[in-house]
């Protein structure tokens, strides 16, 4: 058995590759290494670079919100919309592998909300970016400056997936204890802002804050943290800030 | 569970790679480079690609998975080192780290039977 290598003219196109010639002379099988030096994620991204583009062009600031599952991701949206909802022209787009009932709690604010169910028993525990680049086409973008996306609750896989944002914002409550930074490192480093939910609760966990912001740190020494409560409200004055700063940058103004 | 997008985005390479070969090609193995920090866990991936493979031109190929250790270096002192455990700052002085190496999601060779 002989072992041939061929080096692909494009990475991972379709076209115009080299067509491999690899018959050895004599009887058996051919082996052919074919050098694919494809990243996984290609597809993926390059949908993501397409939002990137449409959402730059109409000078949207767009948010992926990353979090586990209950740790308040939507009631700081309600707290979010309640505070800049008049000010902003917001949209929100809600990741859910089943039910609306997220949508359905932002339905009293009258923005624009699409819901992207991935799937019931078992749907992608992520959003990927060819789901919200279809959600995305349904919105008029010329009449945004904010887009939100709650994506899918979970701490692993969001962090994979690029959908076109500005920036991802990791929320960690501080019921989920404070090993979560250390568990879940790759969604800390690819932030660019956590912030840490459900103070109001700090008087009755034995939770330390002090330890949660030492494994952010940990995780990723350069990320901003900030402390929240969307039930009290504290906190919200610099988150709103944080977003206020971000639909700046994009105003092209 | 993004362990099946990834051998999802495999096959689909897959396809494309054998549509330059004959009709009785198929493929035997698969080399992947996988970054530790990417969070793949290399017997789901093995799983899922065995699920998604079968019946196709691939089914039975073997998939090595070459995990790619994170290596950063010190902004402030130069230091490089493997990180071990969750500590991205210099253990030397607290410098900020740029990573090196450990984001690797990269299907790098097919090879092909026929």
């Amino acid at each position: 058995m002989e072992q041939w290598a061929i080096q692909r003219s494009h990475h991972g196109s379709s076209d115009g590759r080299d067509v491999p010639h690899a018959h050895p002379h004599g009887g058996g099988p051919a082996r052919t290494e074919v050098d694919m030096r494809e990243h996984l994620l290609a597809a993926n991204d390059r949908h993501a670079q397409s939002i990137r583009a449409l959402l730059a062009e109409h000078h949207v600031f767009c948010v992926n919100l990353l979090s586990s599952p209950g740790s308040g991701k939507t009631a700081l949206l309600e707290a979010t919309l309640s505070c800049l909802g008049r000010d902003l022209r917001i949209a929100v787009i809600e990741g859910d592998i089943e039910t609306s009932a997220d949508a359905e709690r932002l339905a009293p604010f009258g923005i624009p909300v699409i819901q992207i169910n991935t799937g019931p028993f078992g749907g992608d525990c992520h959003l990927a970016a060819p789901l919200v680049a279809g959600a995305v086409g349904k919105l008029d973008l010329h009449e945004l400056d904010l887009l939100v996306i709650e994506n899918v609750g979970n701490l692993v896989c969001p962090a994979e997936f690029d959908i076109g944002e500005d920036g991802k914002v990791v929320l960690l409550s501080v019921t989920e204890g404070e090993d979560k930074p250390l568990k879940y490192p790759l969604v800390f480093h690819v932030a660019s802002l956590a912030l840490v939910s459900k103070v109001d609760l700090l008087p009755h966990l034995d939770v330390s804050v002090d330890l949660i912001l030492e494994n952010v740190r940990r995780a990723n020494p350069g990320l901003e943290v900030m402390l929240v409560s969307a039930r009290s409200g504290e906190g919200l004055a610099s988150w709103l800030k944080w977003l206020r700063e971000g639909v700046e940058s994009k105003s092209g103004t | 569970m993004h362990e099946l997008s990834l051998a999802m985005s495999v096959m689909k390479q897959v396809e494309l790679c054998l549509a330059d070969f004959g009709p009785e090609a198929r493929v035997v193995r698969i080399t992947l480079e996988v970054g530790r920090l990417r969070a793949v866990v290399p017997n789901s991936m093995q799983f899922c690609f065995q699920a998604v493979s079968d019946g196709t031109g691939a089914d039975g190929a073997e998939l090595v998975i070459e995990e790619i250790p994170v290596r950063v270096r010190c902004e402030s002192c130069g230091t490089e080192w493997a990180v071990q455990e969750v500590a991205f700052f210099c253990p030397d002085c607290g410098g900020s780290v740029k990573t090196l190496t450990g984001k690797e999601l990269l299907l790098r060779t097919i090879e092909v039977e026929e």
